[in-house]
């Protein structure tokens, strides 16, 4: 799985957001960090072609996210920060099943498959429960399994732990590092990325830093906060 | 708490989906053509008692109708201004009790169940492009989405009310519509991150 931004820009308004970016993203685990407004979110949405880029090209896997978005979004899975925005039906079983029934398979391959889910994120014991009385920590497991039901390659998760409290962070975090798929992480949590292969620095817009996590860990400490 | 739904097992929780939508129909149709003897009498009762088989507790109860005390009140007012005041009582039971049903019907039922009767009644119009799942699909989000523009709605009153600003519509107002577009906007990212649109 490789995902390419080449002289990628985008502005809000007048305010640019990034500024001329060129990645090549493929290890397995990515993490952007940086400061509130430095870019991070943007560069997660446009992986999966949420936004389009003024200017330049986002491709994952040679698919160019303007034009193949569709496509993009069968590889890619996004995990929001507030859980409550991603959740959209109203039982737990119902919400994880959401979008394999957009994709037309039969009921018991559904069903099947979001039993399988909720095992692994010890939701099964919660399948009928309204989603909205869970947890802080059962919401974003379940946001994580509703898209992890879809089998994506890569998982682009936008500061999932930042609305949780330090126990619910560790469960979550654990959750996603023991996943079976690439991961783009944004984060201000720079103590969960020791597993991480490389680290991106972002800054106004811009990649400042860009390395193996001790070294850009050690930069962003430095200069950025 | 419409749009909520209480896991439970009992005949209203059993009961098809498409009945429990003819039944509220018909009740709140009945509600609105019989005489106030018999809604004190049948429906009312028979409406509290519902709301006891499913699972709903006086303190449920108490937050549901809550937001909406306000509405009946002024609803009382003006049917005792141009009418008399059996009259007004008759409107604020009439709404009070299709408030109950449909509030019965919501928590009983899954939304996937719903959305397949609402499948089955836009399928006559699938000739004229329209798309059942997707119809039935945006009906049953409507439902579920009254309970969260509620909860913006505290919230932002809650704020203002910290703030002294509690009289103020515009304060309250504002900041209202500005967390609901948001909210908009995000359900909107969502369902396009779920791949809403191959469905």
């Amino acid at each position: 799985m490789k995902v390419q931004f080449n002289n990628v820009s985008l502005s809000f308004g007048g305010v640019t957001a990034l500024h001329q970016i060129d990645l090549s993203l493929s290890e397995p685990r990515i993490a952007v960090i940086g400061d509130n407004g430095s870019g991070k979110s943007t560069l997660a949405r446009l992986v999966n072609g949420l936004l389009l880029p003024d200017e330049g090209h986002v491709t994952v896997d040679g698919l160019d996210t303007r034009t193949e978005a569709p496509e993009v979004r069968r590889r890619v899975g996004f995990l929001f920060q507030n859980p409550d925005n991603q959740i959209i039906m109203p039982t737990v079983s119902e919400d994880v099943a959401f979008g394999l029934k957009n994709k037309r398979i039969s009921s018991e391959e559904v069903a099947d498959r979001v039993d399988e889910v909720l095992k692994r994120f010890n939701l099964f014991s919660l399948r009928n429960r309204s989603a909205h009385l869970l947890s802080g920590g059962e919401k974003q497991l379940l946001a994580l399994a509703g898209v992890m039901v879809m089998s994506p390659a890569l998982l682009v998760l936008d500061e999932p732990t930042t609305l949780l409290d330090r126990r619910n962070a560790r469960i979550v975090t654990q959750m996603i590092l023991d996943l079976d798929v690439n991961i783009i992480l944004v984060t201000h949590h720079v103590e969960l990325l020791e597993e991480f292969e490389r680290v991106i620095v972002l800054e106004d817009g811009r990649v400042v830093c860009d390395g193996p996590c001790a070294d850009t860990v050690a930069f962003y400490m430095e200069n950025c906060t | 708490m419409i749009g909520y739904y209480i896991p439970g097992d009992s005949f209203i929780h059993r009961a098809p989906a498409g009945f429990k939508l003819f039944f509220l129909a018909a009740m709140g149709l009945a509600s609105f053509s019989l005489d106030i003897g018999v809604y004190f009498g049948i429906f009312m009762i028979l409406a509290v008692l519902m709301c006891w088989i499913v699972g709903l507790d006086w303190r449920t109860l108490k937050r549901i109708l809550k937001p909406v005390a306000l509405v009946l009140l002024a609803i009382f007012l003006a049917h005792l201004f141009v009418g008399d005041f059996f009259s007004a009582i008759a409107a604020v039971i009439r709404i009070l009790t299709v408030i109950l049903f449909a509030t019965l019907v919501t928590v009983s039922t899954h939304m996937d169940d719903m959305i397949e009767v609402f499948k089955l009644v836009a399928r006559p119009l699938e000739p004229f492009g329209v798309k059942p799942r997707k119809l039935a699909f945006l009906l049953s989000l409507t439902i579920r989405l009254i309970p969260a523009i509620f909860e913006i709605l505290a919230e932002v009153r809650e704020a203002q009310k910290s703030r002294g600003l509690e009289r103020s519509v515009f304060a309250v107002i504002v900041p209202f519509m500005v967390r609901a577009l948001k909210k908009a906007d995000a359900l909107g990212d969502a369902l396009t991150s779920r791949r809403f649109e191959e469905s």
